[in-house]
């Protein structure tokens, strides 16, 4: 029984050690423009006191306290890796016990859309900035579900392109796929391994359903791509020369090898098949058995404000669809080009409708 | 339990079995709950959404696949660094311990350091030194002329062995190793030495038959964790087209609807093997006579019992491993928390202070450090005592109850941190009694402690044995209580390993992420959550530094923890 | 040394399983220990002495028998009694000291009077002066706040006599208490145990190889083979009357004599006559001495007598060895000692 008291002191201590955030009045400068009901709804998300938000580490700091800032809201934040965050998310929510607001996420949330254990979002969005279609890439916002209801995505990037190292190769040899069946590259080309889940995988699949499993068969096996299952490996090997070519590198380690003075990596865009779009764990959910519902739609419509694309853009140095978010840290390369027709991953049809075929099938053409 | 009561007890022999019968159920609920939903879980085939519908799908999946029994194949050629690693750990700790090697406590501490040291950065040191292209060994090698091709390639099983051997695999054994041989009396030595017997007989003749049930646990211990090992595989194997059990069960929940049942199935795998090695280790030991109680326990050391030849030879070979094994690796982790970009020296200005500036001196890593060490010591102190109760009663109980309760106590050992909490959250979602319970304190820590208690329990209970029974028995004849006969002269008695169990709970609480990720409450943010944020932002050199003061704070706790125990144990 | 028996056991038995076979390592084992009686335990190693005292403490349990302590039954194998160990109120010297290394000398000794419960508790003061007198009563004095594992094994075993009185329990159990000390000290606690025995009215169960401390302390001794108790007597009728030739030959010297069909007889060294005077007279026997052993206030002489039998002889003060290595001896038959 002492035992049991010394732990949920300690508990307590510590819950408050690292909460403990000075509270403050809420700004005057957000949002641009109101409406009757949204401020109806900050009243209600006020009154609830705090938001618990989901996801990577990154977004503990500067972001949630922005919002703390704008809102009066107070931000308690959970974070964890990849996979133990999903397995939480997951599972909570089908048991409608949630311990957490709002989810940071891929597609995930899709079957958990789909069964009625997410909170519809647009219908909460009642800030004009946010509705307002002007003010999004492409006429509105985007959605991973077909309802354009649950799982908004304000970021979409692209990826799929190739990492070559000038110094060792031409960069005017690699300018489509087909190129990279030259003979000469063969046991000169890196890349992430799609044989663990991430961006190999992506990419793997993408070839398949553009170009067909013949070709990552011969790509992946008659080239024999050197597979490695840490991002850095694939920069830090085309960095260095020992191969020509990489793909499935992420595009932070380009910037930073680059800043650095590695300028001899450079990004090529492939001509046949410029790449596809995916999100960036940019995508927020809400389950139903959210214990702060309010609190969390106010996040929402604040997330997606200029104000929070902002932030959290900022943060995660990637590009936003809203159109009046510019001039970020992200390089010019994932920004999606207008007029370029993108695959996109972060999608429903893809997600539900192509990916599942085509992935065990990739897997099996895959060296073991 | 009061003298009263105690007689009441030895007069019913049937209240005191009850008794036993229930603490044993206890101990049964506390190891087996998880295991149990794990089980269930692997039979689970509905779908989302759906409730629980029984089927063998996963269990038919599971051997379908020859990914899944390849797999299994590796890791059990890999498994080979266990009896490695026994051996290597079992020479060294015997060189610290026995021989008296002179800095011996320095190398002990050294071993520790090893077992802190975080595990990516120091397995991307060893890429730097070992890989095939640019390896800095290998260039080194090149330049003798000796060679014609690089000698060394970290991506292979033998790499992926000798990063483990390095890493993990040897540390831990020392340190699980060292206690029990500081229980052998060293009247042993000078008993055989005087019989003219030389150092290496004497190893094998007399300390190796004394430590077989130490070695037993360790090996078991060590063999059982070497199947959860993940990282170091995944990275290394991976080019290699090497890929092991705890790989695949990382693969099926990184799906996107992740293919739990198939997890949980091959965890329960994992789990009768332990069962199995569990049961096959308790009939030796039955086979085999009780070890006998080895004198007075520890002597503080008069003058050293051999020869300053042999004694100088176990330092050089102990100075030569850890320098290879220990400190070159290390040295490379701080040069590339120092690089600008790790492991590129031909940058025109290479060096920078600014990941450490970074790293430490930000709001997050203040919050992150309180936090982790509150609930470090939240966990450690009282699952030491805990444990070592449960050692204790362990000690008193006989025939099938002892056996069973020693079965159970070690089936948690199996299950990898994330399949626990796996297992845990879904005991608290579908149990109704448990609701109440998720998103608290209280399912973490039973969490964290019982991924220790199999360990911990076991190297208390071992230590326990050791301890001289007349000394316990002394203490019963003055009618003091079990508790405090425990508190006041066998904890005392067994300080060093209930130093080592405090250490082994405080650093697994400081490197977990999985089970604190699953079942914390919301708000806890500990020093490995920041060394994944700083990874996650390609910050790999940040997180190399937080790793860094992880390990040398773990280094001053455990000296800490050692100063106190020796003047507590009367033990140097 | 009167009253009703303060430890009474009735076939007390213990077997362990060695291998396939069982060890017998105690036998049906009776004994009666009357309150205030220096008692004791002979034997050779490993015939089961500590197993007895163990059994007999509450630290082991027997497969048969009983045990009363003080009129009250602790153990009956058949009634399925058994008391705990703390509850039987005895005090025991460990063989192996068992004193607790992390402890000071005192904090040893004064480990038994703090284990009270609440109600009888000792004040500070009390608990202190208490100690301090047993650590005084074994010559430890002054040495309280060393550390235990310090000290020297004879400094050790006092310590553990020390924490066996402290209590001031009736009966104390003492697995070879004096081992490892030097026959100085030996002799200087042997008189201090007697005289606290029998200052305090304790009741003593000592366990010895020491036949001469067995003979000096004891008011009656007990001599096991083989878990088994081959004879209970006081020290003269032991010395005097051994039951069988194993007692005889264990406690003290002597020379057995088979003659005919007659049951053997012993004699005593110290009953031998011995002279190197030609021909003393009447029944001495002509012998040659083989070695004299001078043990300073005796010597031990071994001589081949006629027959080639080989005698003990003990002669008062110093006995060289005569001219051509012969004497006399003279063996009285009324000093001969008949063995079953
Ligand atoms: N726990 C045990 N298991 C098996 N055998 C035992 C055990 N304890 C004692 N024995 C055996 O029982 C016999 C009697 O042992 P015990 O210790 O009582 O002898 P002892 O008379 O005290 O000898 P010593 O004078 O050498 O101390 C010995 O043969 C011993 O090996
Ligand atoms: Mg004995």
């Amino acid at each position: 029984m002492f035992l049991l008291r010394t732990f949920t002191f300690a508990a307590l201590a510590i819950v408050a050690v690292s909460l403990f955030v000075p509270q403050s009045a809420a700004a005057q400068d957000w949002p641009a423009a109101t409406t009757p009901a949204f401020e109806a709804l900050l009243a209600e998300g006020r009154a609830e006191g705090e938001v618990v938000l989901f996801g990577d580490p990154l977004l503990a700091e500067d972001f949630s306290r922005a919002f703390e800032r704008d809102t009066g809201i107070r931000v308690v934040f959970m974070s964890g890796t990849q996979n133990d965050k999903k397995l939480r998310f997951l599972r909570e929510t089908e048991a409608r016990a949630a311990t957490f607001d709002v989810f940071f996420t891929a597609y995930e949330g899709l079957e958990l859309a789909r069964n009625g254990y997410l909170l519809p979002i647009a219908p909460s969005l009642l800030l004009p900035e946010v509705t307002d279609g002007a003010n999004w890439r492409e006429g509105a916002l985007h959605y991973i579900d077909d309802t354009a209801t649950y799982l908004p995505t304000p970021v979409q990037y692209v990826t799929g392109l190739f990492l070559v190292n000038t110094s060792v190769i031409d960069p005017a040899r690699v300018q489509s796929w087909a190129d990279l069946l030259a003979p000469d590259l063969q046991g000169r080309i890196i890349s992430h391994d799609p044989r663990v889940v991430g961006a190999g995988e992506g990419i793997a699949n993408y070839l398949a359903h553009v170009l067909g499993l013949e070709f990552v068969e011969s790509l992946y096996r008659g080239q024999q791509v050197r597979l490695v299952t840490e991002y850095r490996q694939v920069t830090d090997s085309v960095a260095r020369g020992t191969h020509a070519v990489g793909l499935g590198a992420q595009f932070r380690d380009i910037v930073k090898y680059r800043r650095e003075g590695l300028t001899q990596i450079e990004v090529v865009t492939p001509t046949d098949h410029s790449g596809y779009l995916v999100g960036g764990g940019a995508v927020i959910a809400v389950p139903s058995s959210a214990p702060h519902p309010k609190a969390a739609m106010v996040f929402a419509n604040w997330y997606l404000s200029q104000r929070g694309q902002k932030m959290h853009t900022g943060i995660y140095t990637l590009p936003s669809d809203r159109l009046d978010v510019t001039d970020g840290p992200w390089p010019e390369f994932i920004v999606p080009q207008a007029g370029v027709d993108y695959l996109n991953q972060y999608a429903e049809a893809w997600v539900r409708g192509t990916l599942g075929g085509i992935a065990s099938r990739v897997q099996a053409l895959m060296p073991r | 339990m009061s003298a009263g009561l105690a007689t009441a007890f030895r007069r019913m022999p049937s209240l005191r079995r009850t008794l036993e019968t229930l603490f044993v159920a206890g101990i049964g609920l506390v190891a087996l709950a998880p295991i149990i939903a794990i089980g269930v879980m692997s039979f689970d085939t509905s779908t989302l959404s759906e409730p629980f519908r029984a089927g063998t799908a996963a269990w038919s999946a599971l051997f379908a696949d020859t990914a899944n029994l390849r797999a299994l194949g590796y890791t059990v050629v890999l498994a080979i660094r266990v009896p490695i690693g026994l051996f290597m750990a079992l020479i060294a700790v015997w060189i610290i311990v026995r021989l008296d090697a002179p800095g011996a406590r320095l190398f002990e501490y050294l071993f520790w350091f090893a077992y802190f040291l975080p595990g990516l950065p120091v397995l991307t040191g060893w890429i730097l030194l070992l890989d095939p292209d640019y390896g800095l060994l290998n260039r080194l090698a090149l330049a003798t002329g000796l060679f014609s091709g690089a000698p060394f390639n970290i991506y292979s099983a033998g790499g992926i062995v000798w990063t483990h051997l390095a890493g993990q695999t040897v540390p831990v054994m020392v340190i699980l190793l060292a206690p029990a041989m500081r229980m052998i009396d060293r009247a042993m030595d000078e008993a055989a030495v005087l019989a003219g017997a030389g150092a290496w007989h004497i190893l094998r003749r007399v300390i190796v038959p004394l430590m077989v049930p130490a070695l037993a646990v360790a090996g078991i211990a060590a063999g059982v964790k070497s199947f959860e090992s993940f990282e170091t595989e995944q990275i290394l194997g991976a080019p290699a087209d090497i890929f092991v059990y705890s790989n695949r069960i990382y693969y099926l929940l990184n799906q996107i609807t992740p293919r739990l049942p198939e997890a949980m199935a091959m965890s329960t795998v994992l789990v009768l093997f332990l069962l199995a090695a569990s049961l096959g280790y308790q009939r030796y030991a039955r086979r085999r006579a009780v070890p006998p109680s080895l004198g007075d326990g520890p002597r503080s050391g008069g003058r050293p019992v051999y020869r300053a030849g042999v004694r100088w030879a176990g330092t050089a070979a102990l100075a030569v491993y850890a320098l290879v094994a220990i400190v070159l690796p290390f040295a490379m982790l701080i040069a590339g928390s120092f690089m600008r970009l790790y492991g590129f020296f031909d940058l025109p200005a290479p060096w920078t202070a600014a990941h450490w500036h970074k790293a430490l001196f930000s709001v997050d890593f203040r919050t992150a450090a309180t936090s982790t060490l509150l609930l470090a010591l939240l966990c450690a102190l009282p699952g030491t005592l805990i444990f070592a109760g449960i050692a204790w009663v362990l000690a008193g109980l006989r025939g099938w109850r002892q056996s069973l309760a020693e079965t159970l106590v070690w089936l948690p050992w199996a299950l990898p941190g994330i399949i626990l909490g796996a297992g845990l959250v879904e005991i608290m979602l579908s149990v109704p009694v448990f609701g109440p319970l998720h998103g608290t304190f209280y399912p973490l820590i039973y969490a964290l402690l019982l991924r220790e208690m199999p360990l911990g329990v076991s190297m208390l209970r071992a230590s326990f044995a050791q301890t001289g029974r007349e000394m316990v028995d002394a203490a019963r004849l003055t009618g003091a209580g079990s508790l405090r006969i425990l508190a006041r002269i066998v904890l005392p008695l067994n300080m060093p390993a209930l130093m080592v169990v405090f250490l082994l709970i405080f650093t697994l609480v400081l490197r977990d992420i999985s089970t604190i990720v699953l079942i914390a409450p919301p708000g806890v943010q500990t020093l490995s959550l920041l060394a994944f944020k700083h990874s996650l932002n390609g910050d790999f050199e940040a997180a190399s530094v937080i790793g860094t003061v992880v390990a040398l704070a773990s280094l001053a706790v455990s000296a800490l923890a050692f100063q106190m125990a020796r003047r507590v144990g009367g033990w140097r | 040394m009167s009253g009703a028996p303060i430890l009474a056991l009735r076939g007390v038995g213990r077997a362990f399983a060695l291998g396939g076979e069982r060890l017998h390592a105690v036998d049906a084992v009776d004994l009666d220990i009357p309150t205030g009686e220096f008692f004791t335990l002979l034997g050779p190693s490993g015939c089961g002495k500590t197993t007895l005292l163990r059994m007999i403490a509450g630290l082991e349990r027997p497969d048969t028998g009983r045990i009363d302590i003080c009129g009250l039954r602790v153990f009956d194998a058949g009634q399925g009694v058994d008391v705990a160990a703390a509850s039987r109120g005895l005090g025991m010297v460990f063989q192996s000291c068992a004193v607790w290394p992390h402890m000071t000398v005192f904090e040893n000794v004064a480990f038994a009077l703090r284990t009270r419960p609440w109600r009888n508790r000792l004040r500070p003061a009390e608990i202190a002066a208490r100690a301090l007198a047993a650590l005084e009563a074994v010559a430890l004095g002054g040495i309280e706040q060393r550390r235990v594992s310090d000290l020297s094994g004879g400094q050790k075993q006092r310590l553990a006599l020390a924490r066996a009185l402290v209590a001031e329990p009736k009966l104390i159990l003492l697995d070879e208490p004096m081992s490892s000390l030097d026959a100085k000290l030996r002799e200087h606690l042997r008189r201090e145990l007697k005289a606290l025995q029998q200052s305090l009215g304790l009741t003593f169960l000592l366990v010895t190889h020491d036949q001469g401390e067995a003979l000096a302390m004891s008011h009656r001794v007990a001599v096991m083979r083989q878990g088994r108790i081959e004879q209970i007597g006081t020290p003269r009728e032991i010395y005097r009357a051994p039951a069988n030739a194993f007692v005889a030959e264990f406690i003290g010297n002597g020379t057995v004599v088979q003659s005919g069909i007659a049951a053997p007889v012993l004699y005593r060294p110290e009953d031998i006559g011995f002279s190197t005077t030609a021909n003393p007279g009447e029944g001495w026997l002509p012998c040659q001495v083989l070695t004299a052993d001078y043990s300073g206030s005796f010597t031990d002489l071994v001589v081949l007598a006629p027959g080639d039998v080989r005698y003990l002889v003990r002669v008062a003060g110093e006995q060289a060895l005569p001219d051509g290595r012969y004497g006399f001896i003279r063996l009285d038959p009324a000093q001969a000692i008949r063995l079953r």
